[in-house]
């Protein structure tokens, strides 16, 4: 890493800056991650009320819990490496804001994505053997992928399924649909039905990633589309009361291209936003603290 | 803060002199140092609505807390607004009970912390004014005499009636158990078990009651006590963490390795106490039966079990082994709170310290009322109904 030749002297600016970036860090896995994981965990662990509301709401808690625990975890090692004088990447770029399963792997573990492409994909021959050749790599990749996250049919079956809906989108050219699509009311549409069906993709197939088994897994689908029961702010309420201010933010930052929220704006805005957040890590983190999930991988 | 100064620093501020730039410093910081706790106060009351619960405690000759005499204040939370006065001598009741007892009165005793002290009630929906007021309805001629404090346990509770309470003679004394005595029993250190006998430890148990007795002082502080939610907030948060300390501390002083079992940080008090704590909390019933008796009244314990949900309750006494329960005249409310819990009723509060609602202070009283009503003792006291 070349920034380890130099010798950096402590800069206030990059201090606070990185401490900032760790604040939200903390902020996603102390109070976003940790307040919806037993909501998660009671549902996989088939002590909801069996109601297909309940359901959803155990996936899209952890769809965020996940993604807050990793993005949050990564924020901290960026915010504390900036401290130092490191400038590490951006290992998470607003990823459920993804309008294509391809733009999802572009903006989700950056990292894992980049090394995947760098020294798989491409080794394989990418895009560039073929068009069914295109196809088996980019399935061989994901599969890969999964594997990597653990020996177990679960991580396949989820790398089986990100694998295919790439080759879905990419057999339908549904990618060049959402890169060209028109600014207006027309293009708000097309782009509004790309993320949504990506999202639901997308958070189908966690559900694989976080059961212990195959059959827990598809107890947990059956459950969530088995019908309309359930779905109250009873259900829905604890995970939307937590991630309704993440998306709120995550909506800033798309809108203004910034990923670093804490940071933007002047003195007083920087001050009053990170107080706001360390109140909120204060007065809301979880009681029972959860430890990160990809210490698992 | 040194980028915040590079930041706002203008070029022509260099030319002001000295005195000037360290006022305007000086002005800078006390104006941030305003607008943080202005910001946030207003956070807490938006996002967390934190209780405003006061206590009011002050020491006491006797070596444990004692409410504050003669003090009025309020508790707030999003479901309640109570007024709270305590008498000159420290109880929850416009009445000031002389020391000898009318005729033909009989008194029981309350002994309890926050619960039966009536935290996040309205005083005519408190237990001991309910509970008065009933037996009052069945013909006796009784007082109920309060003598809870936030925060007791049972080793607290044998402190009080040994040196106040006994002195109005009761004829009843009533203990109240909640799950947390385990933990205050073990904290305060005034006993100790060794070789599995009670002895006596600490002479008192006044924790940060010099520093409150000072602040009190201050209408200032009282404000802040009684108005903000930040302070509120950060003075329970602080106290837990305080306590939880002390109590392991205290623990591992008595010897107790398990230092007094999982804490009351979070979630985790309501695991296991240690067998040190279970041990330590019957013996202090023990102790307290035995006063009793040698003064001829009767002793009751009962049980304020813990919300699980609305309903479900989960009691805690049952720690202690079946043979010392059998031997204590025990109230455990917990079926009748189960048979009374619906999805739609609160018998607990629920945006407070999950104290009882009026409703559940209902089932408890029904739950004891029969109880207390038919012990002998009461009975020279029994006339017709008023």
């Amino acid at each position: 890493m070349p920034q380890f030749e130099r010798i950096l002297p402590l800069d206030m600016n990059m201090v606070w800056s990185g401490l900032r970036v760790f604040i939200w860090g903390l902020y996603m896995k102390l109070v976003i991650a940790d307040n919806i994981a037993p909501v998660a965990n009671q549902v996989f662990a088939g002590h909801s009320d069996g109601s297909a509301g309940a359901a959803m709401a155990g996936l899209l808690a952890f769809t965020f819990q996940i993604y807050c625990d990793f993005a949050g975890y990564s924020n901290m090692a960026r915010g504390v490496a900036r401290m130092l004088g490191f400038d590490l990447m951006v290992n998470f770029n607003l990823p459920y804001f993804s309008r294509t399963p391809s733009e999802f792997w572009q903006r989700w573990h950056i990292s894992l994505s980049q090394w995947l492409r760098d020294y798989l994909y491409i080794p394989l021959g990418g895009n560039r053997a073929g068009v069914s050749k295109t196809y088996r790599n980019l399935m061989l990749t994901m599969l890969l992928g999964g594997l990597w996250h653990g020996a177990a049919w679960t991580f396949v079956v989820w790398g089986a399924i990100h694998g295919g809906i790439l080759v879905i989108f990419r057999f339908f050219k549904i990618d060049d649909v959402a890169k060209d699509a028109p600014n207006g009311p027309k293009g708000w549409v097309i782009n509004i039905g790309l993320w949504a069906a990506t999202m639901l993709l997308v958070v189908l197939a966690w559900a694989f990633f976080r059961a212990q088994n195959l059959g827990e897994a598809t107890r947990v689908l059956q459950q969530a589309v088995g019908g309309l029961d359930g779905y109250s702010w009873a259900t829905f309420g604890p995970v939307i009361s937590f991630i309704f201010p993440l998306v709120l933010v995550e909506a800033w930052q798309r809108w203004k291209k910034n990923i670093e929220f804490l940071n933007a704006g002047p003195f007083i805005v920087r001050y009053t936003t990170t107080m706001a957040t360390l109140l909120a890590i204060i007065a809301l983190s979880a009681s029972q603290a959860q430890p990160f999930i990809y210490f698992n991988f | 803060m040194s980028s915040v100064s590079q930041e706002t620093a203008s070029p022509a501020a260099s030319d002001r002199p000295l005195a000037a730039r360290l006022a305007l410093g000086a002005l800078k910081v006390v104006g941030l140092v305003v607008y943080t706790l202005l910001f946030a106060e207003l956070f807490i009351r938006l996002v967390v609505h934190q209780p405003i619960l006061p206590r009011y405690v002050t020491d006491t000759p006797w070596g444990v807390r004692g409410n504050i005499p003669n003090a009025r204040f309020w508790q707030r939370t999003s479901e309640v607004t109570a007024a709270f006065h305590y008498n000159s001598q420290g109880m929850r009741d416009d009445r000031v009970f002389p020391l000898a007892k009318p005729a033909g009165v009989c008194r029981v005793a309350l002994f309890g912390d926050s619960y039966f002290a009536g935290f996040e009630l309205k005083y005519p929906d408190t237990y001991a004014h309910r509970l008065e007021e009933a037996l009052r309805q069945r013909g006796y001629k009784v007082e109920v005499l309060n003598f809870a404090v936030s925060g007791f346990g049972t080793a607290e509770h044998n402190r009080t009636y040994e040196g106040f309470a006994r002195k109005f003679s009761p004829d009843l004394v009533l203990y109240e158990w909640h799950l947390t005595d385990f933990d205050d029993n073990v904290r305060s250190g005034l006993y100790r078990l060794k070789d599995g006998q009670l002895q006596p430890g600490g002479a008192t148990f006044l924790p940060s009651i010099s520093v409150q007795n000072k602040l009190m002082k201050s209408s200032a502080y009282r404000f802040l006590a009684d108005n903000s939610q930040l302070y509120n907030f950060l003075r329970e948060n602080l106290a837990r963490y305080a306590k939880r300390a002390l109590k392991v501390v205290n623990a591992k002083a008595a010897g107790d390795e398990e230092g007094g079992g999982a804490g009351n940080l979070g979630a985790a008090v309501y695991a296991k106490a240690s067998p040190y704590a279970v041990s330590l909390s019957q013996a202090l019933l023990d102790q307290a039966k035995a006063s009793a008796a040698r003064d001829g009244a009767g002793f009751y314990v009962m049980e304020i079990p813990r919300p699980v949900s609305r309903t479900q309750f989960e009691p805690s006494i049952t720690q202690m082994s079946p043979q010392f329960l059998g031997t204590l005249n025990l109230i455990q409310p917990t079926p009748q709170l189960t048979a009374a819990g619906r999805p739609d009723r609160k018998l607990y509060l629920e945006h407070g310290a999950q104290h009882l609602s009026p409703d559940g202070v209902g089932v408890i009283l029904a739950a004891s009322l029969d109880r207390i009503a038919s012990d002998p003792r009461l009975q020279r006291c029994h006339g017709d109904p008023s």
